[in-house]
């Protein structure tokens, strides 16, 4: 029961946070999987078929964009995601709004708890 | 298994465009390359990203809304071009089943001449009785159909007594093509002392016997 509503409530706030993490440096696809669990403490453990989804629709909104390096040694080349400008934008007003929210849930929740 | 195999079976399940399903196959072997290379078995690897089912199911999913557009868009082609060619068929059929006219000049292994002289020797064979030569210049179909008994059934209702036979009329020949095969249809007027009968003589394009009507 917990994990269906704990999926729904990670899903609405991944596309932030893979934002927030590329506002650093540009990453690769696992390095981000590995970065989101290592950074929220094991809260944030995604799988490739729910964090390249992401990407590819950040990629066809504008927000991010993609690179392939050069292969290295015997390395096969990796595909790099690299904020634009239009993202920093975005991430900005997607964490206002979960600020908003965030204030929102805790006003009620925190009030019905104290009442219990 | 290998990376190769386990990724191209993902790719396989996954609802996308090609050059879409291209793209994800590439970042997944590399993916699955830099692990390896830092020291995690495929097994493991395949243990932690799942069955290539789920992550199929996972990338369908969220996969963004112009390439849903996209694969939406092809499957309508896809459907609209099987409907042409079902219809182009279908019109093939019909068009190879329905018996369209040939003039006798453009059926290649006749000539006017040979018709004539075909049809005048069925009628003399049918004067003569001459079931066994008649069968034997008749197709497999007319076998049971050309014997004494049948033939003068219907003879019969035009008249119990022909008389001798005293002229052949000129012939009147068609060609007609259904199903990929020619039949030559011919219609002969012959005099007898007491009646006159049309024959209809139906011939395949070897000139082989495949119908007799008289009236």
């Amino acid at each position: 029961m917990r994990e269906k509503y704990e999926r729904q409530m990670k899903k609405g706030v991944l596309d932030m946070l893979v934002l927030q993490l590329l506002t650093k440096e540009k990453m690769y696809g696992y390095q981000l999987i590995l970065e989101l669990r290592e950074k929220s403490g094991d809260i944030f453990c995604l799988k490739e078929g729910t964090l390249y989804p992401i990407l590819y629709r950040l990629e066809d909104e504008g927000l991010v964009e993609s690179k392939w390096s050069e292969a290295e040694d015997k390395q096969l080349p990796r595909k790099y995601y690299i904020m634009t400008d239009k993202g920093r934008s975005a991430l900005a007003e997607i964490y206002l709004s979960w600020q908003q929210i965030s204030d929102g849930v805790e006003k009620i929740m925190g009030k019905e708890l104290k009442e219990c | 298994m290998n990376a190769e195999k386990y990724v191209k079976d993902i790719v396989s399940k996954i609802k996308c465009t090609a050059t879409k399903k291209k793209e994800i196959e590439k970042q997944l072997l590399s993916d699955i390359s830099m692990r390896m290379g830092q020291g995690e078995s495929l097994e493991q690897i395949m243990e932690s990203m799942g069955t290539a089912q789920e992550i199929a199911d996972a990338f369908s999913q969220d996969m963004p809304e112009t390439e849903r557009k996209i694969q939406r868009k092809k499957k309508i082609g896809m459907i609209i071009t099987a409907a042409v060619i079902v219809v182009f068929l279908l019109c093939a059929y019909v068009w190879w089943v329905f018996p369209k006219s040939l003039d006798i000049q453009n059926v290649e292994s006749v000539t006017e001449e040979t018709v004539d002289a075909q049809v005048e020797t069925v009628v003399t064979l049918l004067n003569e009785n001459d079931f066994e030569a008649l069968r034997g210049m008749a197709v497999d179909e007319m076998q049971n159909v050309l014997t004494q008994e049948i033939i003068d059934k219907a003879r019969d209702p035009i008249s119990d007594n022909w008389g001798e036979m005293l002229a052949i009329g000129s012939t009147y020949a068609q060609g007609v093509q259904q199903k990929g095969r020619i039949f030559i249809f011919t219609q002969t007027d012959v005099m007898y002392e007491n009646v006159s009968v049309v024959y209809t003589i139906t011939f395949d394009e070897d000139l082989k016997l495949a119908g007799v009507y008289m009236r």
